[in-house]
């Protein structure tokens, strides 16, 4: 490597490689996206349906989530294991933001008319916000 | 001062080997088809490579299985990777040493982390 117009070209080489790699495995922000949208549509209707019946929906689509988000997961994890994956904490965290606004939601439903959109909205935010740091940081990486 | 260019790693400079290694320092560990994608070229060509970065202990190779068809992954050594870290510095070197007015507008490589 005799020159710069050479090292520039190595250094393109190495952005395009590590892209095509990115591209290649576990995007976490899409699950973390995935998943704040579910709560986004699954949750408010519990303000206008009754639970019997909305209940058992949003059952069986958490439970297709799950099987899909670790099907994307583990597939895309067998061919690139990302550097810096997220914590299983992060999860754990949210789950019990998620649950404290759904008991929320379910204390609050004779009193306030939105309650469950409140709290699937705040339930959503943090997982947004950290899908969108989290795809920030591929981008940047 | 001696120029950047001396502290370009001989095995890491070769065009395909630089191609393999900034993949594996994109990810923790890459599977055989993955490399091969990202980097464009056979599967010949980059067993030979890879075999020659195992043999320089960059280059981990780990053989397992997925289902019932064997797979292949490859990460880098903590050598490795500071062998390319070191050797994307001179590279930015070179590129910072060249004088401003010589270089095109918009075309500098936007300085990373390794």
């Amino acid at each position: 490597m005799e020159n710069s117009a050479g090292a520039e070209e190595m250094l393109r080489e190495a952005d395009r490689v590590r892209h095509r790699v990115l591209r290649q495995g576990p995007r976490e922000w899409v699950i973390q996206a995935s998943w704040a949208v579910w709560v986004l549509v699954f949750i408010p209707p519990f303000d206008v349906v009754r639970g019997a019946i909305w209940g058992p929906v949003v059952l069986v689509s958490s439970a297709a989530g799950t099987a899909l988000t670790w099907r994307y997961y583990a597939t895309r994890r067998a061919r690139v294991r990302p550097m810096g994956p997220t914590p299983w904490q992060v999860w754990v965290v949210w789950s019990v933001w998620y649950i404290g606004w759904v008991v929320f939601a379910n204390v609050m439903k004779n009193r306030v008319a939105t309650a469950s959109l409140i709290a699937a909205v705040a339930a959503a935010t943090p997982l947004l916000a950290y899908a969108v740091l989290l795809r920030h940081r591929d981008q940047t990486r | 001062m001696s120029h950047p260019r001396s502290r370009l790693d001989e095995l890491i400079n070769q065009p395909v080997r630089f191609s393999i290694v900034a993949a594996l320092a994109a990810a923790e560990e890459l599977d055989f088809a993955t490399v091969r994608d990202a980097v464009e070229v056979s599967d010949s060509l980059l067993s030979q490579h890879a075999a020659r970065l195992e043999e320089a202990g960059y280059v981990q190779v780990r053989k397992g299985h997925v289902g019932k068809r064997p797979r292949t992954w490859f990460s880098l050594t903590p050598d490795g990777k500071r062998a390319f870290a070191e050797h994307v510095a001179a590279l930015h070197a070179i590129v910072d040493a060249l004088p401003e007015r010589d270089v095109p507008p918009g075309s500098r490589v936007r300085r990373r982390r390794v």
